[in-house]
């Protein structure tokens, strides 16, 4: 009997053991206090006014929230050198009433995480997810309508793009992620030097002209472009996103934003010819399962004229830790040919869980406001270009741009005939996937265009949802 | 006193029980059911038949490249990867001279995470900067350039390297077997006139064939399973040239398409199985090495 009582015993205390360790289920979000916020309590019922009565309430108990998530804009990522400043400047300016904590994490594990966490309904309060995994939260009502908060925020609502608040908000009228306040167009970059070297002022405007360039360049003994295979292909797909946007047809099918799953087209296959063409013969051999920091090298060390990439590429150039002191001087912007810029206002991109605390929920709204108002948002602008419609930058703003984000901006202002989506935006995962590991293969010319296209076409029937 | 005793024993088997159910029964149970159903992972499974299995043996040439490449590399590790690790054994058995170094150089890589070897030899085969073309490039030929990963020329043999030469595994297995032979008989046979080659074949190969048997077991159902080298150096690329059955469920997975994912992870379980039985078979491993 004794023994029996002392395994009970024993027992209850395992349990309870595991009890205590269940009960830490978030770790995202906590309170400076012992009093942390109901992580059941569902914000779906709560109404903008609810929140404000809560927001003063914790204002007034002076109890500082800190919240808590991941991110990928750290460390070496491009972004880190705006976003982490920024985010301790929100701290400092809600100290003792809101504090973000950034769980660093490397941009390709991010939405593996993400995913992970979902699966165990343990999502951090700020999430970035993927259109695939996005559409399923939203199917399934887990995201936080930001709708209330937004309308309640003037300050917010009235910079937001039209496009892309209609983007973010779905079949209910709920408002499922924060939608952009601001346009980043993706160009090209090319080191002057080496264009005047080939006897090129000024590069083409015409797909054609721009392969003669690449001619002249590669006459003048100089390699033109940087892409890559490894990775996710990135600055090859941006050519290819360009060449798809500058025909009709494929400006149609951009435009219009579904997903697309048959490449076996006359458009696809030309494109994927051309793309072939700009791997054998206008790249680097080191081209071949280069990843991004590879390519961008290539670049930076003056190997290649010209690589594709957005504006936050720009602070790059002059860091000195990546390429040499001057090179920014060396560096010039431009849209694509035929007038093409890349980049759109849709997407998913801030999203709250709608299990989060009330009091996170107001702390965010709150960073949302912060990063929008119009220092933080002008200072976003100046630092890693782009342009917000509804906010025109001032002169002051103006006159710390970048001279090759300006030269950028001032190119799509006189130049842009259409803003388009990238490949990678009307394509399932499967075939974004497919298409980087397929690369090597058209770039070795082991694989013809038109099996590049059947494969993807392939991929993306047996994956369709 | 026995009825006493049997209630402890029943007592003391619960827990692995529940571990064996928990941990193994269950997880395979969902594996095999969840392989009828269409699963994003999310929401509730709904059953689709045999769906999952017509998209994995119909649809494509995938489960077809992997299985090929499946048989290469076990070809290789029941070929290479075994005997060299069942030779290193014989170096530790035998100990000549220097057989501390060996064993130095062998065990020391091989205490190191797959994982870590893949991200180690992509610095090896990087086209710029790795050892393996600098060391061409030095030899003379200034021009040469191969990516080794991902050239489909070579990527197969460069994979094959993360994990052909690691086989401290099958050493241990086999010296264990070696140690344990008993002296009498290799004393009998010497004074009955039997060369050192001849003591090996008939008397060491004989006796260690169920731990040669259990090495090739655990060194195809590990290519079956073979998921960080790939995933960190090709991801089964160029095109399927590394493509295997774990990155399979592995698309399966990051297509939110579970379904499918569990019924590749029910055919890997019944290649498992077949190896199992095959190897037992050819090993003779359910026989007494004494008969």
């Amino acid at each position: 009997m004794r023994r029996m009582r002392f395994l009970l015993a024993a027992c209850m205390l395992v349990f309870s053991l595991a009890a205590c360790s269940s009960g830490n289920n978030s770790g995202s979000t906590s309170t400076d206090t012992s009093s942390t916020g109901n992580n059941n309590k569902t914000a779906n019922d709560t109404t903008a006014e609810k929140a404000d009565d809560t927001a003063t309430k914790n204002a007034d108990s002076g109890k500082e929230v800190v919240i808590k998530f991941p991110s990928y804009k750290t460390g070496n990522n491009v972004g880190a050198i705006f976003y982490l400043p920024q985010i301790e400047r929100f701290n400092t300016k809600y100290a003792g009433k809101y504090k973000i904590e950034i769980e660093e994490i490397v941009q390709d594990e991010y939405a593996k995480k993400i995913k992970l966490l979902y699966q165990q309904k343990k999502l951090p309060p700020l999430i970035e997810t993927d259109k695939e995994l996005a559409d399923i939260m939203i199917n399934n009502g887990d995201l936080l309508d930001l709708k209330p908060y937004i309308d309640k925020n003037p300050d917010i609502k009235n910079i937001l793009i039209d496009d892309s608040v209609k983007y973010n908000t779905d079949k209910n009228g709920k408002i499922v992620s924060l939608p952009l306040a601001f346009e980043r167009p993706i160009g090209m970059y090319y080191n002057k030097e080496l264009l005047k070297k080939a006897g090129i002022n000024e590069l083409s405007t015409t797909w054609d002209g721009f392969f003669g360039d690449l001619d002249k360049l590669k006459a003048a003994g100089v390699t033109p472009l940087s892409l890559m295979t490894g990775e996710n292909g990135w600055t090859t797909m941006l050519l290819a996103s360009a060449m798809i946007a500058s025909e009709p047809e494929g400006q149609a099918i951009l435009t219009k934003g579904d997903i697309v799953t048959n490449f076996n087209t006359p458009l696809w296959i030309n494109t994927f010819a051309k793309v072939q063409k700009l791997l054998a013969d206008y790249t680097t051999k080191s081209a071949l399962g280069a990843t991004y920091s590879i390519a961008a090298n290539e670049f930076f060390s003056e190997n290649t004229a010209m690589i594709a990439n957005g504006p936050w590429m720009v602070a790059d150039f002059s860091n000195t830790d990546k390429a040499s002191a001057g090179f920014a001087d060396k560096v010039g912007a431009t849209i694509y040919p035929n007038g093409v810029a890349l980049g759109s206002a849709d997407g998913y991109w801030y999203s709250i869980p709608k299990d989060t605390p009330q009091e996170v929920v107001d702390g965010l709204i709150e960073y949302f406001k912060f990063i929008y108002s119009p220092d933080e948002l002008n200072a976003f602008l100046v630092a890693e270009g782009g342009f917000a419609p509804k906010l025109p930058m001032p002169d002051e703003a103006k006159a710390k741009l970048n001279p090759i984000l300006r030269q950028l901006n001032d190119e799509v202002g006189s130049k842009m005939k259409t803003l388009n989506r990238l490949i990678y935006d009307i394509v399932p995962q499967s075939v974004s996937d497919l298409f980087a590991k397929n690369l090597p293969l058209l770039a070795t010319k082991d694989m013809t265009p038109e099996a590049f296209c059947k494969a993807m076409t392939d991929t993306a029937e047996k994956f369709k949802k | 006193m026995y009825k006493y005793n049997k209630r402890w024993v029943y007592l003391f088997i619960v827990p692995t029980l529940i571990v064996f159910l928990t941990f193994y029964f269950v997880p395979i149970l969902t594996v095999f059911t969840t392989g009828f159903t269409e699963w994003n992972g999310f929401n509730a499974p709904k059953f689709i038949g045999l769906a999952n299995y017509k998209m994995m043996f119909f649809d494509d040439n995938s489960i077809t490249v992997s299985l090929i490449n499946l048989l290469k590399w076990s070809l290789i590790a029941a070929f290479i990867h075994v005997p060299f690790g069942a030779l290193v054994a014989f170096i530790m058995y035998k100990r000549p001279v220097g057989w501390r170094f060996v064993r130095g150089v062998f065990m020391i890589p091989n205490v190191i995470a797959v994982s870590a070897w893949a991200i180690i030899y992509r610095f090896i085969f990087n086209d710029q900067m790795g050892l393996l073309n600098n060391f061409i490039r030095k030899l003379g030929f200034s021009d040469f350039h191969t990516n080794w990963f991902f050239d489909r020329q070579y990527a197969f043999s460069a994979i094959s390297l993360t994990w052909v030469f690691y086989a401290v595994i099958v050493t241990l297995l086999v010296l264990s077997d070696l140690m344990a032979i008993p002296r009498e008989l290799h004393e009998a046979a010497t004074i009955d006139g039997a060369t050192e080659a001849q003591i090996h074949w008939r008397i060491n190969f004989p006796l260690i064939r169920g731990s040669l048997g259990t090495a090739v077991i655990l060194s195809v159902i590990a290519r079956i399973t073979m998921f960080e080298a790939i995933f960190l150096t090709t991801k089964g690329g160029p095109g399927n040239s590394t493509y295997n059955i774990s990155v399979m469920l592995y698309d399966g997975i990051i297509n939110y398409q579970f379904g499918y994912a569990n019924a590749v992870a029910t055919v890997m379980i019944i290649l498992g199985i077949g190896v199992l039985a095959i190897t037992t078979k050819v090993f003779k491993m359910n026989k007494s090495v004494y008969n």
